[in-house]
């Protein structure tokens, strides 16, 4: 179990490298030089070369990778060109945003997802279940900015309700700050509950068709026991591969949401960054986000040993 | 000797695409205390049904349509096929047990073996779970499976086929059921488990005084723990009677070819013996007997009139025109 | 030319029974119509998309102009119709551009295996890695907001999953006993491969590629919406949609027509795919 655990845990290394040397390789293609961005074409040669000492771009490519990288893992991500400000304290503020809104969302999503989807499956063919798989088809087509443009256009129009602008940190004032983020956090989660209603459902419906359901109803037991312990707990399986892929999802999709709802978040600050033109912060957030996603999708694969116990018996799984 | 199950005029039905087809027409046996009844015949013939649908464990699409299914205990008596919920949930695991033909796929995959047998005495009774321990230990050792405390731990993959039939066998027992329903118990294990299996069986039926319902395409099997047999065919029962019956007196030519074909694998001298022909499909049936078509001691009246299920002796029933006594000639 | 009318024959079986289904024939008849939207988009389209009336800035649907005008007094519908056409090129070129690479890439890793199938992999475990959506921004961040360069980047971020699914087939089809026994008799290996491979993946490839189409026309919005996909005047839906914020208040159709032509473009597109998979491979289906 633990060599396992340890064994996944390592493979963080090798993705890391993967991801911020393509991070960085692709940082490179942008058309013309960074220099010339920030001064202009015409800067004064001296001018140019100063800069590009002080940005480290005269060394060679690798070196210049390396000593980001180096720079990345003790904490140091640089400074943002246009605050001149440290970007990792900043990165890690704004997580924290980003990160309560990832989690509300995701928890909404389960509450929505997981019970409809186990309705749709044990009301399988009737009306019940073609409402919940409308419901999820919706989920997953209609684009988070498209629903939450709607959606406040709705309340706006119906409801009179404005959704407050100006974000409130959780711990400075609980009841402001959940009122900004209660609905961004359901819009995100909604969207996402749809493809897990439907991965419950079809979950669902494969484990109940296995022949170890028969001997469990044989044995006396009643549906409640057979769904509720032995069913659920073998569908949870796939299910939660995806909520680990959908946290992936969830990380994108604050991008967009942020933006909507201004709330200052990791999303808001690569979005930022990119208007802006600055590499470094760019660079330096969207490496977080994806070390984070990596991170809980090691998470995701550990909690399945706890869940299969055929897991951690198969090498190199 | 009475009997524990009585089952009159069973019919079960499959709905597909909208009509209604039937798998198994009435079907009539008894099963005496203490008694072990064979079902034997090919696959797709109906005797697994019939046997889930004892336990009501038939869903959609199929239903058990008609006829009485009825269990004996003593001074009680139990309608089954049509008892509500909460009544067959007591007696499932408890009176009535199953034993299914694919060990590597009946247990839960995410339960130990102790968390499994030790649930149905979660179900049934009010032990505290040292006791319930105390006995899955008991068992196991009862069905020869070695180091039960090592092996009540284990996980359903950890263990060989043998071992999880033997486990099941252990679920289907530990509440000492009247009756115990093996649908093909040994076919998916190796020839040489499949002796220990079948011993096992046996002797556990004795010292319990189970009885049993054994399916199975196996004559072998049949000759080795059964006294009485059904021959099912194409979801009717073909021939019924004692092993002795079957055996030395058999009255129909589909019960002779399975003979036949059993004792060909035997000789070696002798070429393989088979049945031509393939089983019909449910909703596929003639007028006249189902089996007429395969048949080589076919009558011309047996591809117009179905022969009816007729005794010819005390405890020996057969459905052939040929062992009738009935009029013959058309 | 047999094989070409047997495939013209496979892909009628295949629509009329997606016509039996009734939630084929949604889709097949919401794609149509996007498509011809697309198509006919000149046509259709009442009015020039860059054309701005100045007199009719933010004015409700009326007969001239069905859907409204915007902040620029440029007719509304003509911009989605016109928007369709961009949605769809987008699409298709993006899914052809990662459909292809996957399947050369998939051919490559899973025939050579070893060295080649790690770098390959390990490339396409990196790409995964990202949240979709994050990466296609970085790249066309990074190349330069454009059409172009949207359609490059949300090929390169779609073709993981099909390297994935031609990799797979590859590696099965390898180790069936029919390619030793062929291999016996002289074939090449590689014409083996692709003779089994690809009638194998043609049915996952198929409703791998539907639905990558529906998941490129969201991100391309996404994209547009952000600002950083197609850009301004250019009418993309996404973009249309972003534009409309501003004016909620004063001239909600500004949000309401690219809205649900968004949504029902991407809804057909599943509807579509999901069908497409029930019909090619009937035993998924629950």
């Amino acid at each position: 179990m633990r060599a396992y655990i340890i064994r996944r845990v390592l493979t963080l290394i090798p993705i890391l490298i993967g991801i911020s040397l393509s991070i960085f390789l692709i940082m490179q293609l942008i058309p013309g030089d960074v220099v010339s961005g920030m001064l202009g074409i015409e800067a004064n040669p001296e001018l140019r070369a100063n800069l590009e000492k002080k940005l480290g771009l005269d060394r060679p490519l690798h070196e210049q990778y390396l000593s980001w990288i180096g720079k990345a893992i003790k904490g140091d991500f640089g400074k943002s060109f246009r605050t001149d400000k440290e970007i990792f304290p900043e990165i890690l503020n704004r997580f924290k945003i980003t990160f309560q809104l990832t989690i509300m969302a995701a928890v909404i999503s389960w509450l929505i997802a997981i019970p409809l989807g186990i309705i749709s499956a044990l009301k399988r063919n009737t009306i019940v279940d073609a409402i919940v798989r409308f419901i999820a088809l919706l989920g997953v087509s209609v684009p988070n900015f498209a629903f939450a443009t709607l959606s406040i256009l709705f309340l706006s129009k119906v409801f009179k309700y404005y959704p407050p602008v100006g974000y409130v940190g959780l711990f400075a004032d609980p009841a402001k700050n959940l009122k900004i983020m209660i609905l961004p956090a359901i819009i995100l989660g909604a969207i996402m509950s749809g493809s897990i209603m439907r991965m419950t459902r079809s979950s669902l419906l494969e484990v109940m068709r296995q022949d170890f359901i028969k001997t469990i109803r044989a044995k006396g037991a009643s549906e409640k026991l057979v769904l509720f312990v032995h069913a659920l707990k073998n569908a949870l399986i796939p299910i939660i591969t995806l909520v680990g892929m959908q946290i992936g999802s969830l990380l994108g999709g604050t991008v967009v949401t942020e933006q909507i709802f201004s709330i200052p978040g990791l999303g808001q600050m690569v979005l930022t960054g990119i208007n802006q033109r600055d590499f470094p912060v760019v660079q330096g957030s969207i490496l977080f986000i994806a070390f984070v996603y990596v991170v809980i999708n090691i998470i995701v694969d550990i909690l399945y040993t706890y869940i299969d116990p055929r897991i951690t018996f198969k090498t190199g799984r | 000797m009475d009997n524990i199950l009585e089952v009159k005029d069973l019919n079960i039905d499959i709905v597909d695409n909208g009509s209604i087809k039937s798998l198994v027409e009435n079907v009539s046996f008894n099963v005496k205390r203490k008694g072990s009844l064979g079902i034997v015949g090919e696959s797709g013939c109906g005797k697994s049904i019939t046997a889930l649908s004892i336990m009501q464990l038939l869903s959609y699409p199929l239903k058990a349509s008609r006829g009485e299914i009825i269990y004996r205990d003593g001074d009680k008596q139990i309608e089954l096929r049509e008892a509500n919920k909460g009544v067959m949930r007591k007696i499932r695991g408890k009176e009535i047990s199953m034993i299914f033909q694919e060990p590597m796929t009946a247990l839960d995959p995410l339960f130990t073996i102790e968390e499994q047998i030790g649930e149905v005495l979660e179900i049934h009774t009010d032990l505290r779970k040292s006791e319930i321990r105390k006995l899955v230990l008991e068992m196991l050792d009862k069905v020869g499976i070695p180091q039960p405390e090592r092996i009540m731990k284990n996980y359903p993959h950890q263990l060989s086929g043998g071992m999880l039939q033997r486990v099941v066998i252990s679920m289907a027992l530990i509440l000492n059921p009247k009756l115990i329903i093996a649908d093909e118990p040994t076919t998916a294990l190796d020839v040489t488990i499949q002796a220990q299996i079948l011993e096992l069986i046996n002797d556990l039926r004795s010292s319990y005084d189970t009885s049993i319902i054994m399916i199975t395409h196996d004559l072998g099997v049949i000759a080795e723990t059964c006294e009485d047999v059904i021959v099912f065919y194409a979801g009717q029962i073909v021939e019924q009677g004692s092993v002795i019956d079957i055996f030395h007196n058999t009255a129909h030519p589909y019960t002779r070819g399975l003979i036949s074909a059993v004792r060909s694998l035997g000789d070696k001298d002798t070429e393989l013996f088979t049945i031509a022909g393939t089983v019909p499909l449910a909703g596929e049936f003639g007028k006249g007997c189902r089996f007429a078509d395969r048949c080589s001691q076919a009558l011309p009246i047996c591809s117009e009139r179905e022969p009816e299920l007729v005794e010819i002796s005390a405890s020996h029933k057969s459905k052939c025109w040929l062992y009738n006594g009935g009029d013959t000639s058309d | 030319m047999d094989w070409f009318k047997s495939l013209i024959r496979a892909v009628l079986k295949i629509i009329r029974e997606l016509l039996k289904d009734k939630v084929g024939r949604i889709g097949l008849i919401g794609v149509l119509i996007v498509v011809i939207l697309a198509l006919g988009a000149p046509l259709i389209a009442m009015h020039d998309v860059t054309e701005m009336f100045s007199k009719s800035k933010l004015k409700p649907p009326s007969p001239e102009f069905l859907f409204g005008t915007d902040d620029f007094g440029r007719d509304v519908f003509s911009r989605i119709v016109f928007g369709a056409r961009i949605s769809l090129k987008v699409g298709i070129i993006s899914v052809g551009i990662s459909a292809s690479s996957g399947f050369i890439l998939g051919i490559l890793a899973g025939y050579y295996e070893g060295k080649t199938d790690g770098i390959i992999m390990g490339i396409m475990d990196v790409l995964f890695a990202f949240p979709s959506i994050l990466l296609a921004l970085f790249i066309v961040s990074v190349l330069g907001p454009n059409l172009t360069n949207t359609m490059i980047a949300i090929g390169i971020v779609s073709t993981p999953v099909f390297t994935r699914t031609v990799r797979a087939s590859v590696i099965s089809v390898k180790s069936m006993e029919y390619i030793t026994s062929a291999k016996s008799i002289g074939l090449s290996s590689i014409s083996i491969i692709m003779r089994h491979v690809a009638p194998n993946i043609l049915a996952p490839f198929t409703v791998q590629a539907t639905l990558a189409l529906s998941s490129a026309i969201l991100t391309e919005a996404s994209l547009s919406f952000l600002g950083l996909g197609i850009q301004p005047p250019n009418p993309s839906w996404g973009s249309m949609l972003s534009e409309s914020r501003k004016y909620m208040e004063l001239a909600p159709w500004l949000a309401i027509a690219p809205s649900v032509f968004i949504i029902a473009t991407i809804l057909s597109f599943n509807l579509l795919g999901d069908s497409l998979r029930d019909v090619l491979d009937p035993k998924f289906k629950l």
